[in-house]
Parts: C-alpha cells; structure tokens; sequence
C-alpha cells in the first residue's frame, strides 16, 4: 500500500540539477584533460598506461646506507616509513629533478623511528624486468643523495 | 522532456533505501577511516616538502597534515559516521562526516598517490545530507529528494567504470587491451594464480579486452531492470572479487555504492513473506503408521 510521493519543488529540482549535472561535466573533464591534482575529479587512471609487450616493468625502489654503514631497503608504506612506494613513484621526476628531495626521506625516517641507525646517503633505483622470453633483470641508479647533517637531518642548513 | 529528466534524475524511490544506504556507507567510511584508508595519519609525520595538495583541498585553505591534527579529525569521522548511521541527526551528522571525509581523503591523496575508487563514496557522502530523516520502515513513502540521491550515486559509481576506460583509451591509447599492463599488474603484486596468468598473454590480452568493454558498457546499468540488472552487477561484483584474490585490490569503496542500484528496502518483506510461507508449510506428516514403514 502506498502511502504517496513526496515531490521536489521547481526549486529543489532545479539546483540538484545542477549539482548533478556539475558533478557529471567535472568528472568527465577530470578524465579527458586533467591531472591527480583535481581530485575528486583526478582522472579514473588506475592501469590506465601501455605496457608494451616486448617492453620492461619499471620496480623503483630506495635503498640507504646508516650511520653503522650498512646498506638497507627504505620501507616505503604506510607502517615503515609513513610513505608508499607509489607516493614515491607519484614523486619519482622530482626526485630525479632534484635529488635534495630525498632529505625529507631522512628526516621522516628519523622521526618515525628514532633509535634505529640514521641515513647518511640514500639511492634511487629501478629494477627493470624485460619482457622478453628470458625476463632478464637489471638494476638502474637513478638518483643519489648525500643526507645533510645525517644525525638531526632536521635541522640541516640547506635545508 | 523535463518529465524525462525528471524521472532519470529524481525517480521517486522508497525512503527506505536511504535508511540503508546510511547505514551501510556510514558503517563502511568507519571501516575506511581505520582499515583502508590509514595513511593520513602516518601522512602527519611527512615533511611538508613532499605534501603535494590536490586543488580543491588547496583553494578551501585545508591544512597541511600535522600529527594531532589527523588524530582528531578520525575521532571527529568516526563519532559523526556512527550517529548518521544511526538515522540520527542524518543533515547535521552527514555534513560533518562529508567534511571530515573530504579533508581526510585529500590529505591521503596530496602526496602524489591518487585512488580512484572512492570517488562514488566521496560524492555520496555529499549528496546523503541532503535528504531529512528516513527510518527502514518507511518503505511505502516514496520521495524524489530521495530518488536524486539514489541516482547520483549509482552514476557516479558507473563513472568511475566508464572513466576508467576512457583513460585508458587517454593514457595506454587504443593499443592498451593488446598490451602487457595486466602482466605488469600480476609482476609487481602476484597472488594465488597470478604468475600462471601473468605467463599466458593470450590469456591476459583476452582478460584486458573484457575489462576494457564491460567497463565501456557500464553506463548501461543505469537503465537496466530485472535480470539485467542483476546481470550487470553480479558481473562487477565478481570482477572485484577476482581483482582481489589475483592483486589484493578490493575497490571496496566503489562496491559499497554499487548498493544503490538494489531495492534493499524490499529485504524485511521479503524476509517476513519466506518466514510466513516456511510457518504455514510445516514438515509433512509421515504418509503412513509408523510401522508400515
């Protein structure tokens, strides 16, 4: 049995019309011109590039030596290092463009886990996997960066 | 033709629905905030040279991320997500947990790392608000205010299907479905089966052409009934189930929106009527005595 239909006034209609139809015309754009900095409107693009098929996966990744000399992986996520691996791959150009970005790696190690050994030096690399028959494996440097001040990388200078 | 667009944009829908849809989106964003999306808060330690604001967080003077900053804003989600689930104060609660939710997202997205599944969420926690009280018993009442929120929903969630495609098309051009993208996938996160797939490209050519049509077609379930309907939404339901077993990817946030296509509000009938029919069927008598058997 029904008890009736609660209608929208001409009004009501009329500006969630065009809220709706807002939101349509801004994702759309957001997918055919722009760019992750317009979320929510960031384009839908999840696996969304060509991997050719004779082509090479790209796996970058950090590696950083201490303040003990050891060489250890930089654990890029959300519970090592408070960073993901793929906002690091998100940041990827910078880094190369301007290798004194990875102090803010350091600085953020130091703060997430005080006592363990500091980084002195932190390396950019990519270990690229071929496509091929053999999928053969290389390991590319990318980037290299020296840490200011690598016991309070804090409260470095050039900062 | 303003009946027409009247009817796709605001059908009159049982109140109901919308007492679901809170409950069930509400419930999830606590889920979300605690489980799925936890990086804001790891986010509050970042230096701020590698925060990277999306646009709208930037132009509506949201902070940068600090420590106690993230910390209060989850307590803020998740009291007010608790109370609009309740059906309580569903304009006040809703707005709260919009805002907080916005500002939440945005930070885990301003550090160069975009997902696009909670787009539909983002939009239904925006557009809920907007319809006043609504009980799970009020499925006799039905409203139009209701029906847009219901609606807008349901495009967005078809959005982020039909969108994907388009970038696809945008970014991996016409020769994506031919390429090796699904293998780079199944490289880097491998599970279960994954590396026996990854090894056929035949197989994961054929895989990536049914992606890339089903998500071109998607629309088409805003105009489904019935059968189709069900179809439609098995199929996507049963996509990310696969997605999940193969790369540990659930797209969670999208399924919970995809809710609003089912007539939820029709379950307590339902229900009553398959009770009532077992009550009046009780277990058949034995066909003869008992020591004829």
């Amino acid at each position: 049995m029904q008890q009736g239909i609660r209608r929208l006034s001409p009004a009501s209609l009329a500006w969630r019309l065009v809220v709706g139809l807002t939101a349509i015309v801004c994702v759309i754009l957001g997918t055919a011109v722009g760019d992750d900095r317009w979320w929510p409107f960031a384009p839908m693009s999840q696996y969304a590039f060509l991997v050719q098929n004779n082509g090479v996966i790209n796996s970058p990744y950090m590696e950083a030596r201490t303040t003990e000399g050891v060489l250890v992986r930089v654990p890029l996520s959300g519970t090592g290092l408070g960073l993901e691996r793929s906002e690091m791959e998100g940041q990827l150009p910078a880094f190369i463009r301007e290798p004194k970005l990875m102090q803010a790696i350091a600085i953020l190690h130091a703060r997430r886990a005080p006592h363990e050994p500091r980084y002195v030096e932190i390396f950019l690399r990519n270990r690229q996997t071929s496509l091929d028959g053999e999928r053969t494996q290389k390991i590319l440097d990318m980037a290299t960066w020296v840490v200011g001040n690598p016991q309070d990388p804090e409260n470095w200078e050039g900062r | 033709m303003t009946s027409a667009i009247r009817t796709f944009f605001a059908p009159p829908i049982a109140l109901a629905r919308i007492a679901w849809l809170r409950a069930i989106i509400y419930l999830y964003v606590v889920f979300d905030v605690l489980v799925v999306v936890r990086d804001p808060i790891a986010h509050g330690m970042v230096p701020v040279e590698l925060y990277r604001p999306v646009i709208l967080r930037e132009a509506l003077g949201f902070p940068a991320p600090t420590p106690v900053y993230v910390q209060v804003l989850r307590i803020v989600i998740l009291a007010s997500a608790l109370v609009a689930a309740s059906g309580r104060l569903p304009r006040l609660a809703g707005a709260i947990c919009a805002v907080g939710m916005f500002d939440w997202l945005t930070n885990a997205f301003s550090y160069s790392k975009v997902d696009h599944d909670h787009y539909a969420l983002m939009i239904a926690l925006i557009v809920l608000p907007t319809v006043g009280r609504a009980r799970f018993r009020d499925t006799d009442i039905r409203s139009e205010a209701a029906g847009w929120v219901v609606r807008l929903i349901a495009i967005s969630a078809t959005a982020i299907y039909f969108l994907s495609a388009w970038a696809k098309m945008r970014f991996g051009t016409w020769g994506w479905a031919n390429g090796s993208t699904l293998i780079w996938a199944l490289t880097r996160r491998p599970n279960g089966i994954a590396p026996w797939i990854a090894s056929h490209p035949t197989l994961t050519h054929t895989l990536q052409w049914l992606i890339l049509t089903a998500e071109f077609l998607s629309p088409l379930l805003l105009w489904a009934r019935g059968k189709a309907l069900f179809f439609g939404l098995a199929f996507f339901l049963g996509f990310h189930l696969t997605t999940y077993y193969l790369l540990r990817i659930h797209f969670l946030p999208l399924v919970v929106c995809l809710t609003a296509f089912m007539p939820m509000e029709r379950i307590p009938a339902w229900w009553a009527r398959r009770r009532r029919v077992g009550s009046a069927h009780p277990p058949a008598a034995p066909a003869g005595p008992s020591s004829a058997r």
